[in-house]
């Protein structure tokens, strides 16, 4: 990053460098990767999954405590990878979104407004002064009654997007490009192909091989539109079926 | 490093490379304060600080570093002393809270979680961040000891055993070596003093002292300040196992 010309413009978030860049959304991005994970998510047929890499930063604390994947609502689950307290800020405020939603309408917050709910405050955070923008990007998985699966992916400049198949974290773009690859070939895919697409995107961009307990699996599906977290050994069972397929 | 760049002057200001700096300074007063050590046990839990007594004319315990916040939970605070008062200070605010909202004790998981909330909003801008972290401990039959550590940034783990502080290194390389699951509280209390005191820098750590916490099966799920004789017991164990180990050297 040039830091002749930026110099200056980019303390503030508030500000534009004379290029027209806001510096400080820049490395909001930087700080998404600090936590050192990669997340993938993948929308099939019937089914959505998001597969993402868990690392417990030391055998003395409990493992079972560390986690990038939140449920928001009874159908939306979220992924959230970056800075940890920022991204549990992030969580609970979609919970409590979707939650007060819930609440004036009488049914679950659809993913699409919630993604653009999230979306909609990070580009406040990014224009006012009052609060830093969050080191955080989140993808959003569920299972709607009339649209089927979905996956949005919401980044800190404010950003949305309804995806087929996205990666967010430090191995993204070998992981989108796997993703580009594979979808381009098949993209309705069952909810077996969607999970073990996105296990094998992980492992692929990751170049190396997971275990089933450095690995978080959710899904939500036709058949179960709850968010729904594999356990160790179905996700042994899908490891198993990708290294048998290669 | 960072210093004089610029970046570091608020924790509203990412650094090109996306961190904080001033929540890491923040989490330098912890690293450099005294240090303490907080242990799960079989039946409980164990918290212990080394204290620079900064006056021979304070009365005893007169900074306490430990406290209830409800009866069933202990708070320890490290780090920027005032910092960590405000801490539980807002931690006993919230239990109080929570009592009054839904008539029962609240329960460790969501005190620790509202704190380290409040905690993380003091580091998206406006306001400096804490200077300090917090223990928070419970034991009670159904769940049996819980320990968790909120950090200056807001992160928020449960652990087995943790050390915070001067000589946290050292301290978390001692706890490692103690199969900590088969001791029972009153042998965490021994091994928690013989840490602190091995861990000690002889020639800076003087006008030291110990401060203890517990919770566990013996007080009957209640967390409470160790009575000093037994503080006393323990430092005496540990100074004569410490003179035991360097004959042995």
């Amino acid at each position: 990053m040039s830091r002749g010309s930026s110099a200056g413009f980019d303390r503030h978030i508030t500000i534009f460098s004379p290029e027209g860049r806001v510096y400080q959304v820049e490395y909001a991005f930087k700080a998404i990767n600090s936590t050192n994970l990669t997340a993938v998510a993948v929308k099939g047929a019937d089914a959505a999954v998001i597969a993402v890499q868990k690392r417990v930063p030391d055998s003395l604390i409990v493992a079972d405590t560390v986690t990038s994947v939140y449920q928001i609502s009874q159908s939306v689950g979220c992924c959230a990878i970056g800075m940890i307290p920022d991204a549990k800020f992030q969580i609970k405020r979609a919970q409590g979104e979707a939650a007060s939603w819930k609440y004036k309408n009488g049914y679950d917050m659809p993913c699409e407004l919630l993604a653009k709910k999230m979306a909609d405050l990070n580009q406040y955070y990014t224009q006012n002064a009052e609060m830093r923008s969050l080191g955080c990007a989140l993808l959003f998985i569920s299972y709607d009654d009339e649209k089927g699966p979905e996956v949005y992916r919401v980044d800190p400049a404010g950003y949305y997007r309804g995806m087929k198949g996205v990666s967010v974290g430090v191995k993204q773009l070998p992981a989108t490009s796997f993703l580009e690859k594979k979808i381009k070939k098949k993209s309705e895919l069952t909810s077996t192909e969607a999970i073990e697409l996105a296990i094998e995107a992980l492992q692929t961009s990751l170049g190396i091989d997971v275990r089933s307990k450095d690995l978080e699996v959710v899904v939500v599906t036709k058949d179960n539109s709850k968010f729904t977290k594999l356990t160790s050994d179905q996700v042994e069972h899908h490891l198993n079926q990708i290294a048998n397929r290669d | 490093s960072s210093i004089g760049t610029g970046y570091d002057l608020a924790a509203s200001t990412f650094s090109p490379d996306g961190r904080i700096f001033q929540v890491e300074y923040a989490q330098k007063a912890v690293d450099n304060a005294g240090t303490m050590i907080a242990i799960r046990g079989k039946n409980g839990v164990v918290v212990v600080a080394d204290k620079l007594i900064s006056s021979k004319l304070y009365t005893d315990n007169a900074n306490p570093r430990m406290f209830n916040v409800n009866d069933n939970v202990g708070v320890a605070v490290a780090g920027n002393y005032p910092d960590g008062f405000a801490l539980k200070n807002y931690a006993y605010g919230e239990a109080m809270k929570w009592l009054k909202d839904y008539r029962e004790p609240m329960p460790i998981q969501n005190i620790a979680n509202s704190v380290a909330e409040y905690i993380h909003i003091h580091t998206l801008g406006i306001s400096r961040p804490f200077g300090a972290g917090a223990f928070f401990m419970s034991w009670n039959k159904q769940t049996g000891g819980r320990l968790f550590l909120v950090e200056p940034s807001g992160l928020n783990y449960e652990y087995k055993a943790w050390a915070v502080g001067k000589h946290r290194q050292a301290a978390k390389a001692e706890i490692e070596k103690l199969k900590i699951e088969e001791l029972d509280v009153n042998q965490l209390v021994k091994e928690a003093a013989r840490i602190i005191m091995v861990v000690r820098d002889e020639n800076k750590d003087k006008n030291v002292q110990i401060e203890m916490g517990w919770v566990g099966e013996q007080t009957n799920g209640k967390y409470e300040e160790v009575p000093s004789e037994v503080v006393t017991a323990a430092e005496e164990w540990a100074i004569a196992k410490l003179d035991e180990d360097d004959m042995d050297d």
